[in-house]
């Protein structure tokens, strides 16, 4: 039996999974894949809670948060293309002009 | 209830034993004298040309976003039209000027980005008002081919490869190859 | 619909400044009239659409409180004055980007904008009462400021900042929208109802009803992680490192708009979320000190060695990120009279904030007007007889920031560190002290390069071109500065209608 216990238990691994992706790798696509992953436990977490309250609410919260998600991936790919089209690269490790 | 997948699970086992120790076995002990006509593809079409790694025209990705956006806002239509349906007519007129504000607002990026010219796909006679497209600039630079017009012709001779212009789309892979590399 | 003009009516001013923000997209796309002087047009307009937002704003400064679309907006005196004081930041960017963009050409009108949609989700950040709305609109400021940080796209600077502030500004969503689902999932046994919520109303009710026995370990860890997010965004130590970059790499005019627009945004949210969770105050009243502690030193500490002065302001907006938090900590600490008085302080500093930040860039813009950027302490060298008006005016925004009479920036650090003694937090205090004293080193350092040394360089080339938005912005900065400075009770009078969070 699949209880929501075991949704939530899900959602917090899929959120670890994107903290430390997020932190491990070095692509910002990738990076920002990881991102996503944490957007979508946080949504998984939102509908399996409302279908264990019987709300409606759950489900509402992750339809503003993919249209969020939606609007920062058209953003980030496109701060992704300039930055490549600036310095032909796009790994975080080789753009750091400023450091202190 | 799991006890009725169990022969199930037996014969993808013993299928995947066996099939591992067929190829297995063979590549293990079998000769190996690989010559160039055993490694050529062999009625599989034709050889690769230059890397399968290509970069391909920034519009693309222009399209790719657009779309994201127009598309993650279909998912608030869904559950609009679902309850729209069973409200009484005084919600309903509130229902859907509520939905057409919602439209509105989509409707201005797209006029917006018809307006910048973003889906024109074809930007060579695009003379928007922008930095890059005043007719000097406009002068100086190549035309964008698109593809078709020049496949084949490789007029490598003509010009050092280095300054020949890059060609998007379908041409020929040589040109692909020669220019694509700024 | 009847009560919709209610609804409508509390988020006017978000509503005027989007609906201009539509207009200026519209027009410098599709209008080719509209597009040859846009120039003159976008600005113009921009300014027009805020002035109207914030005249609507003021009118209904003495209106009830009252909350709006289902309790998700509310419309309370602490969130008018948090929107004028977003709006005054907004119009003072306006007034520094335009000669400024034309200089660097990147007069698109794309960048008003921005602006604009930025300065929406920060207005409607200051009026949400649920936890949903709030996300949406942080997103809305944050999603449009990336951009922003990125505008100069031939940079590699810019681009550089906005990758850094996108990423580490998504990182920080993903802690937010977790944390929200785990406080609504938390929420479930706290409100009398019975039902989960992220309504701050109902979880500020439920809180007051069960005290500290109804936090479960779901909503205590989703507070935290939405305080994670929160610290992220307001660049609060540890929660800091993407700031100095950012801020240093994204155009000058758009440094001075975010540096002071998110901040006041964020700390309205924390003021307001705080307040809510006032019942368990024992709870987080600790870790918000420690957090002030540190960024307070944190951001003196760092800014001490920068040569670039963008970097070293942006250090220095941690600091003050921290002097920001000691007042808000402050707030949840104090009772009664002095509560309100935090909350005056607070929302008095982070007034003085916005001038001294926008002041202090609008310098370096007007440094800049020669077409190469003025940034390094290098650049300011003997400015007192190259350029007498940026010198003079750098050096009140110097003294303002460093906290040293008559300013403004004195005056609100006197504020909170009175009403830090009278909340019995008396090593808070302290800190405060210790870590202004730090600031003046670095401070004075800009003010000495600029009055005792001679210029390096033959940077007196005289082509300047003219600025007057520039010039009339610093000008208003620094009046006010002074102004308030010696006249700080009405300038807390005038802000005292923030300190009823309707909420509580």
């Amino acid at each position: 039996m699949i209880t929501t216990s075991h949704f939530l238990v899900l959602s917090a691994i899929l959120f670890t999974t994107g903290v430390v992706g997020v932190l491990v790798k070095r692509n910002p696509i990738v990076i920002f894949m990881c991102v996503e992953l944490m957007l979508n436990a946080a949504n998984l977490s939102f509908i399996a809670l409302g279908r264990h309250f019987g709300q409606v609410n759950g489900q509402m919260y992750v339809i503003f948060a993919l249209a969020v998600a939606a609007a920062e991936v058209s953003v980030g790919l496109g701060i992704i293309v300039a930055i490549f089209r600036a310095k032909e690269t796009i790994n975080v490790d080789e753009i750091n002009l400023m450091k202190s | 209830m799991i006890s009725g997948y169990i022969p199930i699970a037996v014969l993808i086992l013993v299928a995947a034993i066996l099939g591992g120790a067929m190829i297995g076995l063979s590549f293990l002990f079998g000769p190996h004298k690989p010559t160039f006509f055993k490694s050529t593809s062999y009625e599989c079409g034709i050889d690769p040309v230059g890397n399968a790694r290509e970069r391909f025209p920034i519009k693309f990705y222009l399209v790719a976003m657009l779309f994201i956006i127009f598309d993650i806002e279909t998912i608030f239509l869904w559950p609009w039209a679902v309850t729209y349906g069973s409200q009484e007519h005084g919600m309903k007129v509130f229902f859907l000027s509520e939905m057409a504000v919602f439209v509105a607002i989509l409707f201005i990026g797209y006029f917006y980005i018809l307006g910048k010219g973003a889906l024109d796909w074809d930007e060579s006679d695009r003379a928007v008002n922008q930095d890059s497209h005043t007719p000097e600039i406009k002068a100086k630079r190549a035309p964008i081919r698109f593809g078709n017009e020049a496949s084949g012709v490789v007029d490598l001779d003509k010009k050092p490869v280095g300054d020949r212009v890059p060609t998007y789309g379908a041409s020929s892979q040589e040109e692909v190859v020669a220019g694509g590399k700024r | 619909m009847v009560g919709m003009s209610d609804n409508l009516a509390a988020i006017l001013p978000a509503i005027i400044v989007m609906v201009t923000g539509f207009i200026v997209l519209l027009g410098d796309s599709c209008l080719p009239a509209w597009r040859n002087n846009g120039k003159a047009f976008n600005p113009a307009v921009t300014f027009v659409g805020i002035a109207v937002a914030l005249f609507f704003d003021m009118t209904r400064m003495g209106a009830k409180s009252a909350t709006a679309f289902s309790g998700a907006v509310v419309d309370d005196p602490f969130s008018r004055i948090s929107i004028l004081l977003l709006g005054v930041a907004a119009i003072l960017a306006v007034l520094l980007s335009t000669t400024y963009l034309e200089n660097k050409k990147l007069h698109h009108g794309e960048y008003y904008v921005l602006i604009l949609f930025s300065l929406f989700g920060a207005m409607l950040m200051a009026g949400s009462n649920d936890l949903i709305t709030l996300f949406v609109s942080i997103e809305t400021l944050s999603v449009a400021l990336y951009v922003l940080a990125g505008f100069a796209r031939t940079e590699e600077r810019s681009e550089e900042a906005a990758l850094k502030y996108f990423l580490l500004g998504a990182f920080a969503a993903g802690f937010l929208l977790y944390g929200i689902a785990l406080v609504y999932g938390g929420s479930y046994g706290l409100s009398h109802t019975g039902q989960a919520t992220t309504n701050l109303t109902e979880i500020g009710a439920g809180l007051a009803g069960s005290g500290l026995g109804g936090v479960t370990v779901m909503f205590g860890i989703g507070l935290a992680l939405m305080f994670v997010g929160f610290a992220f965004k307001a660049a609060l130590v540890p929660f800091h490192m993407w700031t100095p970059d950012v801020y240093q790499g994204s155009p000058t005019s758009v440094t001075a708009y975010m540096a002071a627009l998110t901040k006041i945004a964020i700390f309205t949210v924390i003021l307001r979320i705080l307040s809510v969770l006032t019942p368990i105050s024992s709870v987080w009243l600790m870790t918000a000190q420690l957090l002030a502690i540190l960024t307070m030193f944190g951001g003196n500490i760092l800014a001490v060695t920068q040569d670039n002065v963008k970097r070293m302001l942006a250090y220095s907006s941690i600091a003050h990120a921290g002097y920001i938090m000691a007042g808000v900590v402050a707030v949840g600490a104090a009772e009664g009279k002095f509560h309100d008085l935090a909350i005056s302080s607070t929302m008095f500093y982070l007034f003085a904030y916005t001038l001294m930040t926008i002041g202090s860039f609008g310098v370096l813009i007007w440094l800049s007007r020669r077409g190469r950027d003025c940034q390094t302490l290098g650049d300011l060298k003997g400015l007192v007889k190259r350029d007498p008006i940026g010198a003079y005016t750098m050096l009140v925004f110097m003294l303002s920031l460093g906290g040293i009479p008559p300013t403004m920036g004195f005056m609100g650090k006197l504020m909170i560190f009175n009403v830090l003694l009278s909340a019995g937090l008396t090593p808070l205090a302290l800190c405060l002290g210790f870590a202004s004293i730090i600031s003046v080193y670095y401070y004075l350092r800009v003010v000495w390069m600029m009055c005792f040394m001679e210029p390096d360089r033959e940077t007196i080339t005289e082509h300047a071109t003219e600025s007057g938005g520039t010039l009339f912005a610093i000008g208003v900065t620094v009046v006010l500065s002074l102004f308030f400075g010696l006249a700080p009770y009405l300038a807390q009078t005038l802000l005292a209608p923030a300190t009823s969070i309707l909420v509580r």
